[in-house]
């Protein structure tokens, strides 16, 4: 049941995916350029914004830094790389937080404020439009 | 009692044989299977219960910790809160937090600030500055001057659309006024997010109710509701699942109260899910089960076919041998049950006695252990010499069934007669073995019975004949003669009638005992019936007059004197002989010779024997042309009446007539009375002979009347066939009216020993005629034996001195006696007298002188035709 549940939430998900594909612009995720991460799998990325893992896959400490609640590059990004969309990341951080096991990532309003913080901080991660990226970042991964 | 124990034996057996205990030992199994199965089951259930109910207490646990921390974390954030606002002012509260991270994840949570008039100042997320002052939790606030959390019902407004939980606290300025309020608005669905379907399943249940009873939030699998009033009483049950009221479910549930707020949290497990597992176990453990009674019951239902078969065939045996024991027990036969021996051979060398009846140690007079103890041809010797163990192994070695019977010679039976039945069996013989002694004597009595007189004892008319039969052949083959003789008792009916018949039966024992003792060994005396008897003496010389001295020997033996009853008796005996092959050369024509002679024996003054001559046939013959000649009489009117004359003594008139009959032979002229009235008795022709006297007489009389007689009385003689003739009262009532006579003029004769026959039907005939108005008389009188006393009752109106009385009496005192004995006997009972043959005056006057009424005679008149009868009668003037 829970299989089939997954199974038709996945189809919803590619659907809307290819639905917004053509117009939307590409994300990056990004690194301070500070930190030694160079590349990570999408996986990898969800795992730390879903508060499911607070570390790299080295080991360092990893904090996420999320967009704010409406924003079409959020709402785009959990739908690549978590494969959930806003209601299902409702629900999701609703029962996180209710059972205490993990507080959503703090919020900056736009992909400039994300650069500047992750570039100052070695740990935190967060993704930004592709056409924000500079040097003072790294992308570790292009979700497409 | 020993009724009551051999019922228990039975059950007792019944019990043991297998076709009865096994289904009852396999129903116990059944019942422990079942037993077994239905409390593993119980047990399940409980144990599956149990952990239903502890595991909603783990669930209540754990999810009212998750509450009280939320809880916790929310009124964290309104203390916060309300503690920016009062330091920032309303409108700076919340940057200010924000600033620092102290704002719970816009997300989930809607923090807002209202003023004191109830408008929403600041939201996070931002949202619609919308009114909040008629809300309950605002009022509350504002009435209420309390530091407490107020939890508002699930609801919505205009600033959100989704349905939400309004946590508030009161705010205050700084002298203690109402300055607004705090509000954490929550998503209901946020309080049952810790619903897991993997463990609480499809129906289980999360929630959050108020104190007021109103649900705040529920979660039933994935779908999530509020508002509903609950009892919460009902949902702190934890023993037993109940009903839910909103969907029905039943449920088991648990239900804590938060401290410090006032809400409770509940939880619920769904028996039919958690019992699911539990149900899939019990249909298992039945099947299983009722695969095992199958299996169980088709073992035992074959091991019991098995061993009722076995059962059914014991009891066709015992039922066989009970049988046979019940039936040989009572049985009049002796059993003997022989099984056989064999040598090294295989021969059969004897047989042993392997059981006997009752009847068979009766008949041989030892006991069933002293047979059984030894073999047949020790007990019976005899048996290896007379064939008898030869036959006998042969039936068992060959089978079948082998019967004879037979004199008995072997004195280990006790019996005369054996009738012997032997049946071969397997491995011996059965010998049923009855005494018929008691059959045989008895037939042997019913052939003695068949040929044998029962009163003497000698052979009787059959075997009488049969003898004679086999000496006329023996005598044949040998050329030898026979000689047959007849002997007859002369007056033998005499004793009878006089002594009885038992002295008769006596006298024809001791005659017939003395003629035996006569004889010779081959001789053979028989009893022909009645006092006839048959002498048959085969081995004859040629000259039979050798055998006079036998014959004359006998006559002296039969006369010798015999006491019967007392008195000394005396009879002799008339024997008529024939001889083989002189005068006859078959048993019949014998026989009738011999009978032949023995009336010429009689005729000629009995007491004396003759031998059969030609000319006895000869006066045969003459009899029976006679005879002949008699039938033709009648027809052709040979016969005619002659009347004698009847005097009374008194007038010396005639006043009657006898009719006296007359036969005119045409060659041999006239016949006497004497020679054909005999014969006729003899032929039958006395009957019509008779009525033709009969109506003769009446009519004559009546003819003597109408010629102008004086009337005259008729007598007729009747004989005693015509007495006995059941007819004759009609037939004399015929006459009387043919010939227009009337009765009181017809006078019926007869003889005194003809009603001494059967007195009675004799007095019954004669009144009849008296009452016609017929006269009697009885003939000869003093002749026969006559009863007085019988006398005394006869209608009779005179007695007739028989002429043997009357032709003496001139001489003889005895017979003047005796006449005088007569006239006195009719006086006394009022009869009249008459006198026959009267031929001289002295008789007559002698008579006359006596008292004598009539007479008839020669001295009066001979018989004499009609006309001189009535030349002879006085005419009437």
């Amino acid at each position: 049941m829970a299989r089939q549940v997954f199974l038709s939430i996945m189809l919803a998900a590619m659907l809307l995916v290819s639905a917004g594909l053509a117009g939307a612009a590409d994300l990056v995720v990004i690194v301070s350029a500070r930190s030694p991460v160079t590349a990570l799998r999408a996986d990898q990325v969800a795992d730390i914004f879903l508060a499911e893992s607070a570390v790299y896959p080295d080991g360092r400490e990893a904090t996420a830094i999320d967009l704010g609640v409406g924003s079409p590059l959020r709402d785009e990004f959990y739908a690549r790389v978590a494969n959930r969309n806003p209601a299902l990341m409702k629900a999701y951080w609703t029962k996180m937080i209710f059972t205490g096991r993990g507080q959503p990532p703090r919020e900056l309003p736009n992909s400039a404020a994300v650069r500047k913080l992750v570039a100052e901080n070695p740990s935190m991660i967060g993704y930004i439009e592709r056409s924000a990226l500079d040097a003072s970042v790294r992308p570790v991964l292009v979700v497409h | 009692m020993a009724g009551r124990d051999s019922k228990r034996a039975r059950w007792l057996r019944m019990g043991l044989d297998t076709h009865v205990s096994l289904p009852l030992f396999t129903l116990l199994l059944l019942v422990v299977i079942w037993g077994a199965t239905f409390h593993f089951i119980e047990n399940e259930r409980q144990a599956t219960r149990t952990a239903a109910v502890e595991s909603v207490q783990e669930l209540i646990e754990t999810y009212e910790a998750q509450v009280a921390r939320s809880v916790n974390g929310i009124e964290q954030t309104l203390k916060v809160l309300k503690y920016a606002a009062e330091r920032k002012g309303q409108l700076g509260a919340l940057p200010e937090l924000h600033a620092h991270g102290l704002l719970p994840s816009g997300l989930v949570f809607i923090v807002s600030i209202a003023d004191a008039q109830g408008n929403l100042v600041a939201s996070n997320p931002r949202s619609r500055s919308i009114s909040v002052a008629n809300e309950s939790y605002f009022q509350f606030h504002r009435e209420e001057r309390t530091a407490t959390t107020y939890v508002a019902q699930t609801m919505r407004d205009g600033a959100n659309q989704d349905w939400h939980l309004h946590f508030t606290r009161r705010l205050e300025d700084a002298d203690g006024r109402f300055a607004g309020i705090a509000i954490v608005e929550v998503d209901p669905a946020y309080f049952t997010s810790a619903y897991e379907r993997a463990r609480q399943g499809e129906r289980g249940m999360l929630g959050l109710v108020g104190a007021d009873g109103v649900v705040r939030s529920l979660r039933i699998g994935d779908k999530v509701s509020w508002g509903q009033q609950i009892d919460q009483r009902m949902m702190a049950r934890n023993d037993m699942a109940v009903a839910s009221p909103w969907d029905g479910v039943q449920r088991y549930t648990a239900m804590r109260p938060l401290h410090g707020y006032s809400l409770s949290v509940f939880a619920g497990l769904c028996e039919a899910e958690q019992m699911a597992a539990f149900r899939k176990l019990r249909e298992e453990h039945i099947w299983e089960a009722v695969i095992a009674s199958g299996l169980l019951l088709s073992v035992a239902a074959m091991a019991w076919l098995w061993s009722w078969q076995g059962a059914k065939a014991r009891r066709r045996i015992r039922r066989a041998q009970e049988t046979y024991a019940a039936a040989s027990e009572a049985n009049m036969d002796a059993f003997f049950v022989l099984r056989a021996i064999r040598d090294r051979d295989g021969a059969i060398a004897d047989f042993k006695f392997s059981g006997v009846n009752p009847r068979a140690q009766q008949l041989t007079g030892r006991s069933k252990f002293e047979l059984m103890s030894q073999s047949f041809c020790t007990f019976l010797p005899a048996a290896r010499h007379n064939g008898m163990f030869e036959r006998l192994a042969q039936i068992c070695s060959e089978g079948g069934v082998h019967q004879e019977e037979g004199q008995n010679l072997m004195p280990q039976f006790h019996a005369e007669w054996l009738h012997w039945q032997v049946v071969g069996v397997e491995g011996g013989v059965v010998a049923i073995v009855r005494d018929i002694s008691e059959r045989m004597r008895n037939e042997a009595r019913i052939v003695h019975m068949a040929h044998h007189d029962t009163l003497t004892g000698l052979p009787n008319r059959s075997l009488i004949a049969d003898r004679l039969q086999q000496a006329v052949l023996h005598a044949e083959r040998q050329r030898q003669s026979v000689l047959v003789a007849f002997i007859d008792l002369d007056s033998f009916k005499l004793v009878n009638d006089t002594m009885g018949h038992n002295a008769g039966d006596e006298l024809l024992k001791v005659v017939a005992g003395r003629m035996v003792d006569c004889v010779r060994r081959n001789d053979t005396v028989g009893r022909f019936g009645g006092d006839e008897f048959v002498l048959v003496l085969p081995h004859v010389d040629e000259n039979p007059s050798a055998l006079v001295p036998l014959l004359e020997k006998i006559l002296a033996a039969v006369i010798e004197p015999i006491m019967l009853e007392g008195h000394k008796m005396q009879v002799s005996c008339s024997i008529g002989a024939s001889v083989y092959p002189r005068d006859g050369c078959d048993a019949d024509t014998l026989m009738m010779h011999a009978d032949m002679a023995m009336y010429r024996a009689k005729e000629s003054g009995k007491n004396n024997c003759q031998f059969y001559t030609h000319e006895m046939n000869a006066t045969l013959e003459e009899k029976l042309a006679l005879m002949e000649g008699l039938r033709k009489a009648l027809d052709e009117r040979q016969l005619r009446l002659a009347y004698q004359p009847k005097i009374d003594l008194a007038t010396g008139e005639i006043f009657g007539v006898e009719a006296l009959l007359r036969w005119d032979h045409p060659q041999r002229g006239i016949i006497s009375p004497d020679q054909f009235i005999p014969l006729a008795e003899e032929c039958g022709m006395i009957l019509p002979i008779g009525e033709w006297v009969l109506r003769e007489a009446c009519r004559q009389a009546r003819a003597w009347q109408d010629q102008g007689m004086e009337p005259i009385s008729m007598s007729v003689n009747v004989s005693p066939r015509q007495f006995e003739d059941v007819r004759l009262v009609s037939r004399v009532e015929n006459a009387l009216r043919d010939s227009a006579l009337d009765a009181r003029w017809l006078e019926l004769e007869v003889t005194e020993s003809l009603i001494m026959r059967d007195v009675t039907q004799s007095v019954a005939k004669m009144r009849e005629l008296e009452a016609m108005g017929i006269a009697l008389s009885i003939d000869d009188f003093g002749t026969g034996y006559s009863s007085l006393a019988a006398l005394k009752s006869f209608p009779i109106s005179r007695l007739k001195i028989d002429k043997s009385f009357v032709r003496d009496l001139a001489s003889s005192e005895d017979d003047q006696a005796i006449a005088r004995a007569i006239i006195s006997l009719s006086h006394q009972l009022h009869m009249r007298v008459i006198a026959e043959g009267v031929e001289t005056e002295q008789q007559r006057s002698f008579l006359q002188q006596n008292g004598c009424d009539e007479v008839q005679g020669y001295l009066f008149g001979k018989p004499m035709a009609a006309e001189e009868i009535a030349a002879r009668l006085p005419v009437p003037a």
